[in-house]
């Protein structure tokens, strides 16, 4: 039995082995929402409380250092947004606030926790997706880090300011480390 | 050699199975043993399962080669590694290798931890679960621990930024020292971060 919206979410990867049922199950924990330009979905430091899916628009991922803004990202439309939320508690660890129109579906934690407190196949297929992410990111963090030790006998930092790439480097929970310019 | 539902029930990897869910368990692991110095898996290797150590003393390294290696850990009973391959299909992060001369570790296959979560086995999810929690643990506290280090080096200290992303390098591989760890160039200040890590992970999981 398909379920309309299998459509969607099944081209993207960390839904795409939910059968209809499943779908229907994990939807009782979703909830389209919409956001207009320069509105926030959250700050760093609320609660992790939710993961979103782009249906259409586009966000920008920030952080926010002595009133200057540092942009870590931009998601489109198919792309997640706190995943990391759903599988603990802690606090964001960046701000997201959307630069057009935009419109997302909005997976709640405290019923995708009643999924998983019940062992529904449909949440731990996306436990198991949002663990697959995690070991991406470690390993990404990985690579970066033994950059810094594979040294010929001469220690190095990791970069300074003046040597920052132009984009964060791959890494870190958001998949992109929070280095930023300047101090 | 078949492990004991004794040996598998204090390992943080399997908790809140019930003894039903352990007395099935039991048919899909294995009790292995590795003699000292013996090499478990070496960095670089296909992944093919994940460790769980029951008894003896384990070494975790960077670096392939003993000798051209740097140590990250010594861990003891409960200590799990290797485990991401549980979840994905890529190489080993780092070298692991036996330090006593019987050492006992349960190994938990990959192929047969997919079939049995393919199969919506529950205790599957419970592991998964476990697993999860402490991935998780690990991205977290090595995250704050590359900002800080990054917040810390400047051209003229570099080994600071070394220091820490040695320190990194444990964290995110989940590592803490236990009171033998020669500390080296580490100080405290790193030590109690790694404890704090593991120490959250662990309420985490007692839910």
């Amino acid at each position: 039995m398909a379920h309309p919206l299998q459509a969607f979410f099944g081209k993207i990867k960390l839904f795409s082995s939910l059968s209809g049922d499943e779908l229907n199950d994990l939807l009782r924990a979703i909830r389209p929402v919409q956001y207009s330009a320069g509105e926030r979905l959250f700050t760093e430091g609320d609660p992790g409380d939710a993961a979103y899916v782009i249906e259409s628009g586009e966000l920008e991922v920030f952080l926010e250092k002595s009133g200057e803004i540092i942009q870590l990202t931009t998601l489109g439309p198919g792309a997640i947004l706190g995943e990391i939320a759903l599988l603990d508690a802690k606090p964001r660890t960046a701000s997201a606030r959307a630069i057009g129109d935009l419109k997302l579906f909005r997976i709640d934690k405290t019923e995708f926790d009643f999924l998983r407190r019940n062992l529904r196949p449909s949440a731990y297929k996306v436990i198991r997706g949002i663990s697959m992410t995690v070991c991406e990111r470690l390993r990404e963090t990985n690579g970066m880090i033994r950059s810094v030790l594979d040294e010929s006998g001469e220690s190095k930092g990791i970069a300074t300011p003046k040597e920052l790439p132009s984009e964060a480097p791959q890494g870190g929970i958001l998949g992109r480390l929070p280095f930023w310019r300047g101090k | 050699m078949k492990a004991e539902t004794s040996q598998l029930s204090p390992l943080p990897l399997f908790e809140g199975l019930t003894p039903r869910e352990f007395e099935i368990l039991r048919n899909h692991v294995n009790l292995v043993t590795f003699g000292k110095d013996e090499v478990l898996f070496r960095e670089g290797d296909a992944a093919a399962s994940c460790y769980v150590l029951v008894s003896g003393r384990i070494g975790v390294y960077l670096g392939k080669v003993k000798g051209d290696e740097e140590e990250l850990a010594q861990l003891t009973a409960g200590a799990m590694v290797g485990h991401m391959a549980l979840v994905d299909n890529k190489r080993r992060s780092a070298t692991c290798r036996s330090l006593t001369a019987d050492t006992i570790l349960v190994e938990l296959r990959r192929d047969d931890f997919e079939r049995l979560f393919w199969a919506q086995t529950p205790f599957t999810y419970k592991i998964l679960e476990n697993l999860a929690v402490d991935l998780v643990g690990r991205l977290r506290a090595t995250n704050e621990r590359l900002v800080k280090a990054q917040q810390s080096t400047n051209p003229s200290t570099p080994t600071a930024g070394r220091k820490h992303a040695k320190a990194a390098a444990r964290q995110l591989l989940g590592y803490r020292s236990d009171h033998n760890f020669k500390l080296g160039d580490i100080d405290p200040d790193d030590v109690q971060v790694v404890d704090l890590g593991l120490g959250q992970r662990m309420r985490d999981t007692k839910k």
